[in-house]
């Protein structure tokens, strides 16, 4: 395998059980990812697009081993890929402050121990990475807005030096402005960290602004993957034109 | 610190019911602590000569059959009531939280039988399930603190499993278990203190009908043996001079209905908390 490769999936095919299964019948299990290939450069942007229930979310899940029940190869280079979840106001523990959120990730780190001084440096530092004053770290998340909220949740992905950030619609639970706010922080840490984002969105516009790559889903497939200005432009799939008719990009 | 008091204080003013149950409460535990150093009568010394005597500045709640002093006897029976249903809590409650989270938290086989095996202890009602607990390991106040603690497992895992069950799907448990939280610190540092508000609430109520079922089963005399008072001991031996000394039987019975409705009030005031 080639070193630049941060992320490389070979006929990927992904399952989940099948809940719906009557006593007797015999499919135990439901395919979401149909022989899914790719590969990731060091330092991209890849966004994954596509429409709701074609795979994005599985893709992603598995990618961060969540779901552990696929066939086919995975291969990555670093271990330890980070995600951030779609709905800010889900995905942060309601009972704990900020603080103790942020820390959470260093004190369960298995590869160093951090001592308490290292962990609040690093809190402070991500803090800053995140734009987010250090007061924030003393309330509750209940007490923050959806932006905010979000900004949390990447810094706590970002706490343990990820080479990898899977975000996941990070920006579709927010309003607009909020949204280009988040997607700026995401394009500055991507410079600033040098980290390499999968980035899955069901909005083409979003998806335009941040991406170097595009990879255009259906049905559990990959349709189109390519350098976004290309796919943009020249369109090789018809259910790629479709999409982008829709999102009123090509008229 | 102070401060934080002060909010408090102001927080229970402004409910009702904390209002009401933190005073009964209040009141309750005054009277058991107060128990602890001094009462006006030894609560077991007989006097012939004081038999069923009504109430009067010499005897608050008057005498029993015995010529006993019916308030120390309240006074040392609502400890005895108090210990035994705290006891029966902190049992129930623990065991239950435990097997409530670890079924909840895994599922699967184990939980599907755990399950099943506490839908066959709901099927028999908790007093009965204590009473038979009891009638194997024998009377006596230990025994009957155990057989109704573990008559009281089954609630306590029920609701802690559902709580546990609906917050095992969210992103924040799924976000805990990317950075590699372990199981153990998922359950008990992640999902409970989310759950606290539910439990806390369950063990006020819970604490209600351990009052209550301690006073049952003392009444049908599996409690606290002669000459030892408990609350349902002393009801079941006022029983028969109801009508012509009616203190005897009216102070315990008011004693726990008033623990009872003050728990009750507390728990209320803690579910509306928020």
């Amino acid at each position: 395998m080639s070193d630049d490769k941060v992320l490389r999936a070979k006929d990927l095919n992904v399952f989940y059980k099948n809940r719906k299964r009557k006593l007797f019948s015999k499919n135990k299990k439901i395919q979401i990812l149909h022989d899914v290939t790719f590969d990731m450069e060091e330092g991209e942007v890849l966004a994954i697009a596509g429409e709701s229930g074609c795979g994005k979310s599985t893709l992603a899940r598995t990618i961060v081993g969540i779901n552990k029940d696929y066939t086919g190869e995975l291969a990555q280079k670093y271990d330890g890929p980070q995600m951030v979840f779609q709905d800010p106001y889900s995905s942060l523990n309601p009972s704990k402050k900020v603080g103790w959120l942020m820390e959470e990730p260093l004190k369960v780190d298995k590869k160093r121990k951090w001592s308490k001084e290292e962990r609040l440096e690093r809190v402070k530092e991500v803090m800053k990475d995140v734009e987010l004053p250090l007061e924030m770290l003393d309330r509750y998340p209940s007490q923050l807005s959806g932006g905010q909220r979000q900004r949390v949740c990447i810094g706590i992905a970002l706490m343990r030096y990820p080479k990898l950030l899977i975000a996941d619609e990070p920006v579709s639970a927010l309003d607009v402005t909020i949204q280009s706010q988040i997607m700026e922080l995401l394009r500055s840490l991507h410079k600033k960290l040098g980290i390499s984002i999968i980035f899955i969105s069901h909005d083409l516009r979003v998806v335009y602004q941040i991406s170097d790559h595009v990879m255009i889903m259906k049905d559990g497939r990959i349709v189109e993957h390519g350098k976004t200005d290309e796919v943009y432009r020249h369109p090789q799939a018809e259910y790629t034109e479709r999409l982008l008719k829709a999102a009123g990009i090509r008229k | 610190m102070r401060n934080k008091c002060a909010e408090v204080i102001k927080k229970i003013k402004k409910d009702p019911y904390m209002c009401a149950g933190v005073i009964i409460t209040v009141i309750i535990l005054l009277m058991i602590v107060v128990g602890l150093f001094w009462m006006p009568y030894e609560p077991t010394k007989m006097s012939a000569s004081e038999k069923l005597k009504g109430i009067s500045f010499k005897h608050i709640m008057g005498t029993d059959n015995m010529g006993r002093d019916v308030f120390s006897r309240v006074m040392y029976g609502s400890r005895v009531t108090f210990l035994i249903a705290l006891g029966t809590v902190f049992i129930g409650a623990f065991m239950g939280t435990l097997i409530g989270a670890l079924t909840g938290y895994y599922g699967g086989l184990f939980d599907e039988i755990t399950m099943r095996v506490i839908d066959a202890m709901f099927a028999f009602p908790s007093i009965l399930l204590a009473l038979v607990i009891v009638s194997v390991f024998g009377t006596g106040w230990i025994q009957l603190l155990f057989s109704l603690g573990i008559a009281f497992i089954p609630s306590f895992a029920r609701i802690v499993r559902g709580e546990v069950l609906r917050c095992r799907n969210t992103d924040y448990v799924e976000s805990a278990k990317l950075q590699g939280v372990s199981d153990v610190r998922m359950i008990f540092v992640h999902i409970l203190p989310n759950i606290k508000g539910v439990l806390a609430s369950s063990i006020l109520i819970g604490f209600n009908n351990a009052v209550l079922a301690e006073a049952g089963l003392s009444y049908l005399g599996v409690g606290s043996q002669p000459p030892y008072a408990s609350l349902g001991k002393m009801l079941s031996d006022a029983q028969q001079y109801m009508f012509t000394t009616p203190s005897y039987c009216l102070c315990p019975g008011l004693v726990i209905v008033l623990m009872v409705l003050g728990f009750s009030f507390l728990g209320e005031g803690i579910r509306r908390w928020e």
